[in-house]
């Protein structure tokens, strides 16, 4: 038994070795992701500024709406391509009592927020694995022991970059490759010259065909997780909730936010997804009621909605959108109340 | 809970603790700790269905003892007839759950009487059709007095629920079986790693084989009419492997596991596609089920027709026993009528294959061809034959079956975007390919009585142990990790 254990051993060992050296080749060669590397820094700027951190932005990738330069306080973004309510729960949960200075929490809340559990669509189950494998935390969301125990194992083993969903044809396909790498992740916007400075952007056309396409695909996969996970949207409010009141309990303030998105990504997420959008402003509407959090609307601001100049895409908004988005929310928060700059 | 299958991370987690317990814990506790972790795997399921299995397990174990031959015969018999009938009507109920849910409450009402299971919608349990076999089995081999019945209630819930086998079999037969639990296996470094490496083996047929195959099969047969000629034929093709190593891959795995722990499983399969007739296909496509099949309702009919006024010449004996054989081996796979015809092809490929090599030998042959190209004529026209049948078990409406025999020779030119098909397009045919060779070759290795196996072992441990990082690294680079069910886990 004990000539067993010991090979055992070793062959892990072995093959944890060889993991991380062909993962760390395969992300190198081929990256599969451009958010993961964006979310390593962020999480390792979080831990530098720890001491010194008011504010923290969380959610998808919407929340990245928000601008700290402009708010003029200490802040990050821990913003987690497409996060689901419960993943921020956790995200929240693994944040307890480490940034003692923290004073306000920013939290995005798209459309579909409350309609959307990754763990229930296959092609966004990947993101809930490697959440688990970069976020401290050491509790499974609710009946997902698998994908905790797989993020768990990435990050040690980095198995996630050996089983890769184009099964490496893409590392093969870099290799064989004589030519320099190109930008796997190119920004076919343009740049323009406005009056709020010099904006990287999408164009009209650009902005509309993509406004079709992400509204149709994000009410989609609205609703194939919302039947994968019957109750999702009370069970996406609870974890709502529950972070709320983890905040709120420490004296932290916490305001809820949407960003604004291009008036036709509106207007085709509406045609397809209309009552998604009302059960979003009715779940709003019952949390504002219950916990008086604070919420500010501005998906259709009509001072940033029309103008493509403001979005890096049809819903996001890009680095003039963000100023003037943040602008806008610092005069609502002022408006609203005690809100120090 | 999450569910416990084979193929998923909760079992790489799963598996390592109960076999580690099952060594640590003495003999005398053993049964409990499996038994446990038999129910719990099950349940990660569907946790209300163990009622299901429960109830299985008390039929089989209080009519054991009473089936004995010291009881009185009639009352055995009527016992018998009885318990066998409780059996069936259950795998019935649930496998036909859309007509129980749908006619039994109305039956009821009109009887007056309340129907119990209001507002519950059935489903098939998993495995029903597995351990509704091993039951049988137990209880027939118990009534023949084949086997003794079993006194411990543990043990023999135990040898009905054994996790690896549960699911999907092989179906574990009662002297085989019973007795492993009894006794004491200490951790065995030969059989461990024997073990392991039979499932890695099965992890590679299943997830890197099988559930890329998928993609093509169920893509075609999702929509057959949108096909034609090679198309159709390819995703047929690919379907014959698709299911060869879906479902040995989940009896390679069973068996493996149950060797880390010492336990002996009956082999499912022996490289059945390298069969030359249909007979002797259905000696090494899943054994335990034909043996089984062959046990309880082949021999008994021959047996009975023997005994019968007929004549033991009779076409009726070569005709009758492998075609009822056969119609229940597509009846336990379900009442469709894809699945009746299925069965009825073989049966009756199986009656001409017979009748062929009885009266083969008084033809007087035009010519000789040499033995290889015999052998690999048998193999090809059964192989194809097989193939036929697949269309039938595999399509989801009789329609659809009828309509992809009707177009597999229809517009047979190459479609330019073949390649594109699945996802992917000729990176996954390439990977597809090479697996399949890599899989044939052990396949025709063990079929020359050779043994990758025994070969490995004979070399230098450094390209021993680069064979097994190389099938572990192709497993996980190669491998489809959608936690895709098993096929016969449905049935």
């Amino acid at each position: 038994m004990q000539k067993f254990i010991t090979k055992a051993l070793s062959f892990i060992i072995g093959i944890t070795i060889l993991f991380n050296l062909s993962g760390t080749l395969a992300d190198r060669v081929a990256p599969l992701d451009d958010w993961r590397t964006a979310q390593q820094d962020r999480m390792a700027n979080l831990q530098a500024k720890r001491d010194r951190i008011e504010a923290i932005t969380m959610g998808n990738s919407h929340s990245d709406a928000i601008d700290y330069s402009v708010l003029g306080i200490e802040g990050q973004s821990l913003a987690f391509a497409a996060a689901d309510l419960f993943e921020i729960e956790r995200y929240a949960a693994s944040l307890e009592n480490k940034l003692p200075q923290l004073k306000t929490v920013f939290i995005a809340i798209s459309y579909y927020s409350f309609t959307r559990d990754n763990a229930k669509f296959e092609p966004f189950r990947t993101r809930r694995v490697q959440f688990y494998s970069m976020v401290p935390t050491w509790f499974p969301i609710q009946k997902d022991l698998s994908n905790f125990l797989l993020g768990k194992l990435e990050a040690t083993t980095h198995i996630m970059s050996v089983v890769r969903s184009d099964s490496w044809q893409g590392v093969w396909t870099e290799l064989a490759n004589d030519s320099p790498t190109p930008d796997p992740f190119p920004y076919d916007g343009v740049r323009t010259d406005s009056v709020w400075g010099d904006c990287a952007h999408y164009t009209e056309e650009q902005l509309e065909t993509h406004a079709k396409e992400i509204a149709l695909r994000n009410v989609s996969s609205s609703r194939q997780m919302a039947d994968a996970h019957p109750g999702l949207v009370q069970d996406a409010s609870d974890a709502l909730v529950r972070t709320i009141e983890r905040f709120q309990s420490r004296g932290i303030r916490v305001i809820l936010f949407t960003p604004t998105y291009y008036q036709k990504y509106n207007v085709f997420f509406a045609e397809k997804g209309s009552d998604i959008i009302e059960d979003m402003q009715q779940t709003i509407y019952k949390l504002q009621q219950s916990y008086q959090v604070e919420y500010y609307d501005f998906s259709g601001d009509s001072e940033i909605t029309i103008h493509p100049e403001l979005f890096y895409n049809s819903d996001h908004l890009g680095e003039c959108g963000r100023k003037l988005f943040t602008e806008k929310l610092l005069g609502a928060m002022i408006a609203h109340g005690d809100f120090e700059k | 809970m999450n569910e416990v299958k084979f193929n998923s991370i909760q079992f790489l987690v799963f598996f390592p603790v109960v076999t580690t317990l099952f060594f640590i814990l003495p003999h005398r506790w053993r049964w409990i700790l499996l038994l446990g972790a038999s129910y719990l795997f099950y349940m990660s399921w569907k946790p209300e269905y163990i009622i299901v299995l429960l109830a299985m397990t008390a039929i089989g174990y209080l009519a054991g003892p009473r089936l004995a031959p010291d009881t009185h015969p009639a009352m055995r018999r009527l016992l018998l007839l009885f318990s066998l009938s409780v059996i069936l009507g259950l795998l019935f109920f649930f496998k036909e759950s859309d007509w129980s849910n749908r006619v039994l409450p109305t039956v009821l009402g009109q009887l007056g009487a309340p129907y119990f299971l209001s507002g519950i919608h059935l489903g098939l349990p998993l495995g029903i059709s597995f351990f509704t076999l091993q039951t049988m089995s137990y209880i027939i081999d118990v009534y023949r007095g084949v086997a003794r019945p079993e006194k411990h209630a543990g043990i023999y819930a135990l040898f009905i629920a054994f996790f690896p086998h549960l699911t999907a079999g092989p179906i574990a037969r009662t002297n085989l079986l019973l007795p492993q639990f009894y006794e004491s296996h200490e951790p065995d470094y030969e059989k461990i790693v024997t073990g392991l490496q039979r499932m890695a083996w099965g992890f590679f047929k299943k997830l890197v084989i099988a559930d890329r195959l998928a993609l093509l099969v169920n893509m075609v047969y999702a929509k057959p009419t949108a096909y034609t000629g090679l198309v159709l034929i390819l995703a047929t093709y690919a379907f014959a492997f698709q299911i060869y190593c879906d479902f040995s891959g989940y009896a390679d795995i069973a068996i493996g596991a149950a060797r880390v722990m010492g336990f002996q499983l009956q082999e499912n399969f022996q490289q059945p596609y390298y069969a030359q007739s249909i007979v002797d296909f259905w000696r090494r496509w899943h054994i335990s089920l034909y043996t089984w099949l062959r046990d309880y309702i082949f021999y008994p009919i021959t047996r009975a027709l023997y005994r019968s006024r007929i004549n033991s010449k009779s076409s009726l004996i070569l005709i009758i026993p492998p075609m009822a054989t056969m119609l229940a081996s597509g009846l336990w796979h379900g009442t469709h009528w894809t699945f009746i015809i299925w069965g009825a092809l073989h049966g009756l490929f199986m009656v001409i294959s017979v009748a062929w090599s009885k009266h083969n030998g008084g033809l007087r042959k035009p010519f000789t061809l040499p033995g290889w190209m015999a052998t690999g004529l048998k193999i090809f026209a059964t192989f194809n034959l097989v193939c036929f049948a697949w269309i039938f078990f595999r399509a989801n409406s009789l329609s659809d079956a009828v309509y992809i025999v009707g177009h597999l020779f229809v517009n047979s030119e190459i479609p330019s975007a073949l390649f594109d098909i699945v996802p992917g397009g000729w990176y996954e045919w390439m990977i597809v390919l090479l697996a399949l060779l890599l899989m044939e070759a052990v396949d025709w290795m063990r079929e020359k009585n050779g043994s990758l196996r025994t070969l490995i072992r004979r070399q230098p441990v450094w390209l021993r142990w680069s064979v097994y990082y190389g099938l572990v690294m192709v497993i996980f680079m190669f491998g489809k990790f959608e936690a895709n069910e098993f096929i016969y886990s449905r049935f």
